[in-house]
Formats: structure tokens, C-alpha cells, sequence
């Protein structure tokens, strides 16, 4: 199991992450949502001893990996801007793949070059960017690691082929016990796919829950009633925003919803009352607005 | 480990077979210009050969330079350094790939020099090219982790190659602060001695053993452990090395001001040495110049006009320890600055000019520790195989302490010449040890001429002199025993050869009538006449030809030895014999 504590890096004087806490478990995928810039590649070079932390600990089955290097042959990166050595193609960077990591798979690989239909002896440089990520993801599944970190992944695919990403990658989670940390900017892929969430934001994590927990804490009530609401008489639901559209008031509160109900309903004549249900872009925005990002006005 | 060791060949060998492109295209380069263009043209392919060898240089570096630039992109970096191979490792097999293709591309060469039977010894030259190439090879990844970027890399493989050369640069520039503080102390004389017991740069590139010198032991251990330490290094450096850095010119910020601060000392280095004038002045440009330096590597290297608090401070603090050292220097020399040994402690001596001079003595005497009289014999050849006297008149010796004395005081000289050459005295005691010093002479038109003038005459007028500087006419023996084999041959002031039969004997009445009248009539110049080549006055003499005695005395290597006297205007005698107008 991956576990990040306390870590922290710097570039130069910026402050890129702050006391990062994240636990991945195995079997599980892991989504690692964040403004754009927040650090989530940072991150991950960071797991994968690319850059060194400053402060902090990575631990890999309860050991340090810092001192146990070894572990990382575990790993396997998928990084955001693709980088194949010069001239290579696909079976031939599967050769050298062969030689440094011990579970590569030949059998999967053939089989994942099929399903995806790519050809293995075009240079790879001279493929599409969706291509590169195909022969880039065939690879890492084909590694069997026990770690696996993919930035960005689905950027840039089509409908169809995303839905062969996740299909495939949705077995091998299952099938392997591996542990999928997935950095995405498409928050409904992730919402559909994803066990575990953390959300980056300015080199921190506002927030790291089970999707499905963190859909329950976080709820939004639309309601109408007689006179004019004011949310101050309902501190003790944490309401993280209020919205009037019309007569109809729409609040993000992380208290009790049906609390909520029966206290509006001793202050007011309560002419309408919905539970709506959120979905993870909604609780990214919302997470992001609470720490000031996105709440500009024009 | 076993596992890893196979992990580590399987790799080396994938990576060898990648570079089969690399190979091929270097083979093609090599045998054309090594072999094919010299068999076209039809000429001796010894020019190519060593061309062959530039191109391995050139070969070799480039791939160096590509085989690590994964270490200077980011998307690169982070594919192989997320692979399970260290990144130790990945440059290690690199280096010994390109070791590889060196080896190949020597083997070329040197089949080419086989297939055209070429004159030109490639192993001898072999002995430092194949070193410097393995260094090179070493230095190129070492200076590729310490770089951000490949251009960055490419430059400071050179500058890091180049590392002993600067530091003996630096060195030199802290001596000739020194020789411009303190009188009587030479750079050259002091660095000469530096190197030759402490700094022995021809060691560390091996270009003592250029010289039909065979390779031995210490070639092995110099050049091991020279890779040895720059393998420490890397693998030091690769732990350490801040990869958030790639793009930028350097990883490693503490490199980065290193280069910085030496290239803003060697380059005020460069210009004030070659610059005459105040030692306030030239310190003032020095340090411009240094700051001036360091300013522009700095803003060049971080990209910014507006260079960090902490670089100032760099810069201050080393600038602080250069002018310490320099000055814990000054304050060792300042005793020994008005050191005249008494006459009488003294064995031998030498006055004239600086330059070449002290290198032949300090070589000879380096390997005497006491002069008997067997070795002064030798010690005065080799003096007078460069044309300078050895004195051991004990006038002469008491004469050289008078204007050592007279120099101390006062190096000014009213000359009517634009250039004056500078004076060197070296004393040989009677104990063994040795007192060496330069006075650089100061063209000074108030200066007052008439006691140095009056004591160099005194040392030029000498018979020791004469006998010395003109033994081949004053020597009756030696005249007797070679006078068969005297040649002249005499050219008029145009560079004319002039034709007629010459009594040697006649002739040799006359110059020496000449020389021993030379400084009768005015002692006017003398000073500059004792600082010059051969004694004499050539710039204050008109030019007007000059006679050249070849004698076969077998003193040399060649057999004949050439002896030449310029027949300026006081060689009246002479000239009248010989006709000359």
C-alpha cells in the first residue's frame, strides 16, 4: 500500500507542494483532481523519486521508499507529455521494457495491441497523440506493476477509446490488486470510474475521501420559503454556499440535510423542499470555492 | 545481484545496438577522410591521420553529449528515471558504450595509418589521446548531471577539462599581483617553481610522456585515479542532483557560482597581465573587469537582468578569500624582498636578462644540489650554450650584489629606447641554495643612470666576460684546436652575404681589438647592454651587418656550433679589415 506523509517540495522559493497527505489503497483507483498548476504532476514525479522531497515521508508496504528504492521497479509512470527514445516503436520499446521490468507480460501486451488496434512497428514519434497514450498505456499494463501513475491519461481520447482505457483498466485493478493513481481534469470520467479522491489545490490537499463518503457529506438542498431566507440562523449545518435563483434558494451545506429540513420548517413556511444529489466536478468546485479559487468576481 | 548484473549487461547491450546508426555513420566519416580522400589525391595521408584523430574527438563528445541529454528534458528525465534502472546506471552504460565506439574509432585510424604504411607514430601519439578521450568521456557525463541543459553540458565538458589549466591561470595571476607588489619577484620564476614541486600539470594531462617517454606505472595510477575521482563524482552528484532544475543552464546552484566566480578571475587574469601599469591601477581593472564578469555569467545563467542577494555574496566572499590569499602571499614574499646575499657567501652568479634564462639554470641545478667544481664546469656549458656568463670572479660577484642593491632601490632607467627588457639575478650560495629574482625595469626619464651605467660597465668590461661570452676568439687553446674548422660567413647591412677569403687569424686580432675597447670611451647604455641577449648593445648600435663563425667543436648535437657578432659602429677595426663602410 502507498501512503504519503507530510511531504512537501520546493522549486527555487516557490512553494510547490505543503504538507501533502494521500492514501491510496491496492485495488483501488485513486483520483487526483486539482486546479490547473495545484502540483498533481509535482505529485507524482515526487512518488516516483523523480524529484527529491524536502520534507515529508513516501512509504511502500509500511517501509520508507526513499530507502528502498528497489520498490520502484513496482511502479510505473505514464507521464502527461509523452517522451519515446528517438525512432523507437512500439515493439521495440516493448524489448527494452522487457529487460527492466520482471512481469512484463508478452501475452498481454498482444492481446492490449489488438484490442486497441495499434500498429507496433510505426515509429512511435510519428503517431497521433491519442495513439501515443494508447502505446504508452499498453505498455504500462503490460509491466504489471503494483503501482501505477497515470498523468493525464485520457486527455485528448475519444468517447470510445476511453471507454476501452477504463474497461481495461477497471480488470487489471480488480484482477491484480493494483493501485491506480489516476490525475485527471476530466472530473465525469473520474466520477464513474474512481474509489478514492483527493482533491490538490496551490500545492495542498483540501480534501481526501472515498468518492461515495464524500458524495454523502456533501449535499446540496434547493428549497422555497414564505419571506426571505437567512442563513445565519443555520450556522451549526455548515452551509458552504448559498444561492437565490428566483424564489428558489439553493444551499451546499455538509450537515444534515433532513436536520436542515426540520429546522427551516420551524422557521419558515417551507413551500418546497428537494435533496439534489452531487456529482465530483460539482464537490471539486465547491472544495475550490471554499479555499477562493474560482469565486473572482467579473 | 546476479539479477542486476545481467539486468546491467542485457541493457549495455541494448543500448550498443541502438547506436549501430552511430557506428556506421562514424565509420563511413572515418575511412573517408582517413583513407579514400588521401588515395584519390594521391598524397601522404599523415595530415589526415591526425585529422582522423580531431574527428574522433568530435565524434566522440557529440555522442556523449546526445547519449546524456536525457538528463536535460524534462519528459525524458522522467521516462528513464522512472524506469526501474538507476540513473547511476544509465550513465555508466553510456559511458562505457561511448569507451566503446572510442576504441573502435582508434581502431580505425589505425588501420588506416597500417593500410597507407603512414610515417606518423599513432601510438605514441595514442598514449594521450586515448586517456584524454576516457577522461573526456567521464567529464562529459559528469558535466551533463551538473548542467541543465546540453549546450550548458557541451560547455562545461571543455571548462571542466580545462579545470587544472585555470586554476594554474589563477595561480599565475595571484604570483604576477605579487611580482607587481614586490620587487624582485618574477611570476614566472615563481610559478616555474610551483609546478615543478607541487603543481605538476604535465602530469596530471600526461603530456610528459609525449616526449619517447615509455608508459609506466604512474601513467596507470595518474590516470586512474583521475577517473576514479570524477567517477565519485558523479556518482556523488547524480544522489545529489536536483532534477527540478532541468531547462535551466545548471542543476546544481553551488556549481553554478563555482564556474561563475573562476571565469570572473580569469578573465581580468587574461587582460591585466598583459597590461603595464600602476599596480593600483591595474588592480582597480581587475576588479571591474572581475565583477563585470560575474555579473553577465550570472544573469546569463539565471536568466534574469536582476541577479539574487545571494549571488552578490558569493561573488564578495570569494573576491574577500581571492584578496586574502593573495595577500597572505605578499606577506610570506615581503621578508625576502630586500635580500642581497654578501659577496662572499656566494659561489656564482648570473646578471643579464630575464626569460628563458632561469628555466635552463633552475633545470640544470635542480638536479646539483652542491655545485663541486666537476658540475660547475657543466653548469657554465650549458650557461654558455645560451650565450649567458656564469661569474665566478669574485669582483664580478661583489659588482652583481652593488647593482642588485642599486636595482632594489631604484628600478627607474633614463632609455631613449620604447622597450627595455627586465633584469634577473640569480645567485648559486656556497651552501647549495639558490637566490633568484626579476626586477622589471622602468623607463623613466628623471631617473639618474650614471651608478647602474658605471657598475654594469664595470661587469661588461670584465675579462671574465669576455673570455666567456667570446671564448671561441679569446680561448687560445680552444682557437688553436678548432681553428681549422672556423666557417665565416658575413653579411652586410642589407642581409648581403659578402665573398672573399678572410684570414681567421687577422680577423680574430681585430675583434678582439674591438671588444676589449668596447666600453672604453663611455660607459653610456651599459646598464641596458647587461640586460640584453649576448651582452650587447644591438638597439643603441646601428645595424650594420654581422658576422657568423660556424666551428665544429662538436659542442652540440648538430656538430657545428654558430656564434654571431653584430659589427656595429664601435667595431672599427673590424670593419676596416673587412672593407666594410
Amino acid at each position: 500500500m502507498l501512503k504519503v506523509e507530510n511531504l512537501s517540495k520546493k522549486f527555487g522559493e516557490f512553494q510547490v507542494l505543503s504538507n501533502i497527505n494521500i492514501n491510496p489503497e491496492s485495488s483501488q483507483l485513486y483520483g487526483l483532481v486539482g486546479s490547473n498548476g495545484c502540483g498533481k504532476t509535482t505529485l507524482l514525479k515526487q512518488i516516483m523519486m523523480i524529484y527529491k522531497q524536502d520534507e515529508g515521508t513516501i512509504y511502500y508496504d509500511d517501509k520508507e521508499l526513499k530507502e528502498n528504492t528497489e520498490f520502484l521497479s513496482d511502479f510505473y509512470f505514464v507521464q502527461d507529455s509523452l517522451f519515446f527514445p528517438y525512432q523507437s516503436t512500439l515493439s521495440k520499446l516493448f524489448a527494452y521494457e522487457k529487460l527492466l521490468y520482471k512481469n512484463m507480460s508478452t501475452e498481454k501486451f498482444d492481446n492490449l495491441v489488438k484490442y486497441f488496434n495499434i500498429e507496433i512497428n510505426k515509429s512511435l514519434n510519428k503517431m497521433s497523440k491519442g495513439q501515443k497514450k494508447q502505446a504508452a498505456f499498453v505498455l504500462a499494463i503490460a509491466a504489471q506493476p503494483k503501482v501505477l501513475l497515470l498523468d493525464e491519461i485520457v486527455d485528448g481520447l475519444d468517447a470510445v477509446i476511453k471507454r476501452k482505457f477504463w474497461d481495461v483498466l477497471i480488470q487489471e485493478v480488480m484482477e491484480n490488486e493494483m493501485t491506480v493513481i489516476i490525475s485527471s481534469h476530466d472530473l465525469k470520467e473520474l466520477d464513474n470510474i474512481c474509489d478514492k479522491v483527493g482533491i490538490m489545490h496551490e500545492g495542498k490537499i483540501l480534501k481526501e475521501e472515498n468518492l461515495e463518503k464524500m458524495k454523502d457529506e456533501i449535499k446540496r438542498v434547493q428549497f422555497a420559503v414564505e419571506g426571505e431566507f437567512n442563513p445565519d440562523g443555520f450556522k451549526e449545518f455548515n452551509i458552504i454556499k448559498s444561492v437565490k435563483i428566483g424564489s428558489i434558494n439553493i444551499c451546499t451545506l455538509t450537515g444534515n440535510a433532513d436536520e436542515f429540513k426540520q429546522q427551516l420548517e420551524k422557521e419558515y413556511k417551507v413551500l418546497l423542499f428537494d435533496k439534489l444529489s452531487m456529482n465530483l466536478e460539482e464537490i471539486f468546485i465547491t472544495e475550490l470555492g471554499g479555499a477562493g479559487y474560482g469565486t473572482e468576481k467579473k | 545481484m546476479e539479477q542486476r548484473k545481467n539486468n546491467f549487461t542485457s541493457l549495455l547491450l541494448y543500448s550498443l545496438k541502438s547506436k549501430k546508426n552511430w557506428f556506421l555513420l562514424s565509420t563511413v566519416i572515418i575511412l573517408i577522410t582517413t583513407t579514400l580522400i588521401p588515395f584519390i589525391l594521391g598524397i601522404e595521408g599523415e595530415v589526415f591521420i591526425a585529422f582522423g584523430i580531431v574527428e574522433i574527438f568530435i565524434l566522440v563528445f557529440v555522442n556523449c553529449l546526445v547519449d546524456n541529454s536525457f538528463l536535460h528534458n524534462d519528459s525524458k528525465l522522467a521516462y528513464y528515471k522512472s524506469k526501474p534502472v538507476s540513473l547511476k546506471n544509465q550513465i555508466f552504460i553510456n559511458i562505457i558504450n561511448n569507451h566503446i565506439l572510442t576504441v573502435f574509432l582508434l581502431a580505425l585510424v589505425l588501420l588506416s595509418k597500417t593500410v597507407q604504411n603512414s610515417a606518423i607514430e599513432l601510438l605514441e601519439v595514442y598514449k594521450f589521446v586515448i586517456p584524454w578521450l576516457s577522461v573526456g568521456i567521464f567529464l562529459s557525463a559528469l558535466s551533463s548531471v551538473l548542467s541543465g541543459n546540453t549546450v550548458a553540458a557541451g560547455l562545461m565538458t571543455i571548462f571542466n577539462f580545462a579545470l587544472p589549466g585555470i586554476f594554474y591561470l589563477i595561480i599565475y595571476f595571484m604570483f604576477s599581483i605579487l611580482a607587481d607588489l614586490i620587487p624582485g619577484f618574477s611570476a614566472d620564476v615563481l610559478m616555474e617553481y610551483f609546478v615543478d614541486a607541487f603543481y605538476k600539470l604535465d602530469y596530471i594531462y600526461l603530456i610528459v610522456y609525449t616526449y619517447n617517454r615509455t608508459i609506466d606505472v604512474l601513467y596507470f595510477l595518474i590516470l586512474g585515479s583521475i577517473i576514479a575521482f570524477i567517477t565519485l563524482l558523479i556518482i556523488k552528484m547524480v544522489k545529489r542532483r536536483k532534477n527540478e532544475n532541468t531547462g535551466s543552464f545548471m542543476a546544481f546552484d553551488g556549481y553554478k557560482y563555482f564556474v561563475a566566480v573562476l571565469a570572473s578571475l580569469i578573465i581580468p587574469a587574461l587582460f591585466t597581465m598583459e597590461f603595464y601599469g600602476s599596480v593600483v591601477s591595474k588592480m582597480t581593472v581587475a576588479l571591474l573587469l572581475a565583477a563585470l564578469s560575474y555579473y553577465l555569467i550570472i544573469a546569463i545563467m539565471e536568466k534574469a537582468f536582476r541577479i539574487s542577494k545571494l549571488s552578490i555574496k558569493v561573488f564578495l566572499v570569494s573576491m574577500t578569500a581571492f584578496i586574502v590569499l593573495t595577500g597572505a602571499t605578499v606577506l610570506i614574499a615581503t621578508p625576502y624582498k630586500n635580500t642581497v646575499p654578501d659577496s662572499k657567501d656566494v659561489k656564482v652568479a648570473y646578471i643579464g636578462v630575464g626569460g628563458w634564462h632561469y628555466r635552463v639554470i633552475n633545470n640544470a641545478i635542480k638536479e646539483q644540489d652542491v655545485l663541486d667544481d666537476e658540475k660547475l664546469a657543466e653548469f657554465e656549458k650549458r650557461y654558455n650554450d645560451i650565450n649567458a656568463v656564469l661569474f665566478k670572479n669574485k669582483g664580478n660577484i661583489e659588482n652583481i650584489t652593488r647593482m642588485h642593491r642599486e636595482v632594489l632601490n631604484n628600478q627607474g632607467y633614463n632609455s631613449q629606447n620604447s622597450y627595455m627588457n627586465n633584469m634577473t639575478i640569480n645567485y648559486y650560495m656556497n651552501d647549495g641554495s639558490m637566490i633568484s629574482r626579476e626586477y622589471r625595469t622602468i623607463n623613466d626619464a628623471n631617473a639618474e643612470n650614471k651608478v647602474k651605467d658605471e657598475i654594469a660597465a664595470q661587469i661588461l668590461k670584465s675579462d671574465e666576460l669576455k673570455e666567456k661570452t667570446y671564448f671561441y676568439l679569446y680561448d687560445e687553446d680552444y682557437f688553436q684546436r678548432y681553428k681549422d674548422s672556423y666557417k665565416l660567413e658575413l653579411r652586410d647591412e642589407s642581409g648581403t652575404s659578402i665573398d672573399g677569403n678572410i684570414d681567421m687569424e687577422q680577423l680574430r686580432l681585430h675583434l678582439i681589438k674591438d671588444i676589449d675597447g668596447m666600453f672604453n670611451y663611455s660607459v653610456d647604455g651599459a646598464f641596458e647592454a647587461l640586460c640584453s641577449y649576448d651582452y650587447q648593445m644591438p638597439s643603441m648600435e646601428k645595424y650594420s651587418g654581422y658576422i657568423e663563425i660556424s666551428i665544429e667543436d662538436g659542442r652540440n648535437n648538430r656538430g657545428k656550433s654558430y656564434y654571431s657578432i653584430n659589427l656595429g659602429e664601435r667595431f672599427v677595426n673590424t670593419r676596416e679589415f673587412l672593407g666594410i663602410e
